[in-house]
């Protein structure tokens, strides 16, 4: 049977000119499962990003003012999916290469989570946060949460304000225009968050919190850009804001 | 002289680069391999033996086909049973009936059966026979996951890095699925 097996075996391969598939075929394979790993770290080290710099940049600094049920307006859920979803996908790709199998899923869930960790670290000492969450709030679908939070900043609150600059900031106090069409002068000190406000500069839109002095004053406890989209049927304030 | 007489001490490497130039030196391997794969196809399905050479001549294709695939760190024979394996759990999945049971008709060698009752705590100070027919009973009854690795173990005589490569799965968990297997074996032996 042995000798039949092979003879059949040769004569199948000579017949149909059965030829083994060339290197290239499978360096291909390998280098697309190698660039998906990449793409899959890449997209999450971005949704790293953007967790991180809404957490330090928002969802910190707002704690004392906002109400439990409000942090789930804030709380990057979405780019937690992400970055989980992404992690997956980068697992799946790296276990999928040729030595992938050789590897603990723990030992390549850490690296991958790690390396999206370190390139998040880059970007954010790039201060790439900030634009790129300006870029994320364009992203169809997502700009809606974005709108969301941006209307929920719209709302009467006697500790929270929003914005646009009218004048630089001198003598700790600057101006600002809200929704209402009401010119404010907003108060800083030593204790206003951030300790550089080298960012308010004119036009910039921005939100506050802190206490209401008087009907136009307004003590600035924390100060924050804007950053979410404006929808301009928002309302008519927020039009006069742009 | 022919190319396979030529060629019978040449080793697996040697092998597939002659095939590579020369398809007439898959003879070698064939001839070399076709024993082990009919066993272990036979252990590990319930293919019939007359469909066991249609099996073959499947799986040798598609080695030949994806011979520029080889991994020349990777022991062939572990290339082999993989290209093997993933031929029977296809065919199952297309039957939609995976390897569920393992066929009775195979024998079981003194020195498998002294390996199996010495791993498994076994006593074989009776009749081997019965001893035998208990275990090919057990092995049925044990989850696919689990048999295959007794097989590649005890029957096929393949290391923890042999079976890691066919199964692609990191050598820990070789040693976690083989002290599983063990459990679920003495758990159904007992019964």
């Amino acid at each position: 049977m042995t000798k039949k097996l092979a003879l059949k075996i040769l004569e199948k391969i000579k017949q149909h000119y059965i030829k083994p598939k060339p290197k290239w075929h499978f360096w291909i394979k390998e280098i697309i499962l190698w660039f998906l790993f990449g793409v899959s770290i890449v997209i999450g080290s971005l949704a790293f990003t953007l967790i991180i710099h809404l957490l330090k940049n928002d969802i910190l600094p707002m704690r004392k003012f906002l109400h439990a049920n409000e942090y789930f307006l804030y709380f990057p859920f979405f780019w937690l999916l992400i970055l989980v979803v992404f992690i997956a996908l980068a697992y799946y790709h790296w276990q999928k290469t040729e030595k992938g199998y050789k590897y603990k899923p723990l030992i390549i869930l850490g690296v991958s989570i790690l390396t999206s960790l370190l390139i998040s670290c880059i970007l954010l000492n790039l201060n790439l946060g900030r634009p790129l969450t300006k870029q994320a709030n364009q992203l169809p679908g997502y700009s809606k949460l974005g709108k969301m939070r941006g209307q929920h900043w719209l709302k009467q609150n006697p500790n929270r304000l929003a914005g646009q600059v009218l004048s630089e900031i001198e003598n700790n106090q600057f101006l600002l225009l809200d929704a209402s069409e009401i010119e404010w002068t907003i108060l800083t000190d030593e204790n206003t968050y951030p300790e550089d406000l080298s960012f308010i500069l004119p036009n910039e839109k921005l939100r506050l919190f802190g206490e209401k002095e008087t009907d136009d004053t307004f003590q600035a406890i924390k100060i924050l850009p804007w950053d979410f989209p404006i929808n301009k049927k928002l309302n008519a304030g927020l039009k006069k804001m742009k | 002289m022919t190319k396979t007489n030529q060629n019978s001490f040449a080793s697996d490497q040697e092998l597939v680069k002659l095939t590579l130039k020369n398809s007439d030196h898959f003879a070698q391997v064939i001839n070399k391999y076709q024993p082990q794969l009919f066993y272990y196809i036979k252990r590990i399905s319930n293919v019939p033996n007359e469909d066991i050479e249609d099996h073959l001549q499947e799986i040798f294709l598609k080695i030949y086909r994806n011979l520029n695939n080889y991994n020349q760190n990777l022991k062939f024979s572990s290339w082999l049973y993989r290209i093997a394996r993933n031929h029977v759990i296809s065919h199952h999945r297309k039957l939609k009936a995976r390897p569920q049971r393992i066929s009775t008709d195979w024998e079981i060698n003194e020195q498998i059966l002294n390996n199996i009752a010495s791993d498994f705590e076994l006593d074989v100070s009776f009749d081997n026979q019965l001893i035998t027919n208990q275990i090919k009973l057990t092995l049925n009854k044990l989850d696919i996951k689990y048999k295959e690795v007794i097989v590649y173990r005890f029957f096929e005589d393949k290391s923890y890095e042999e079976i890691a490569d066919i199964l692609k799965k990191p050598i820990g968990t070789i040693g976690t699925l083989l002290n599983r297997a063990k459990k679920q074996f003495h758990k159904h032996h007992k019964e």
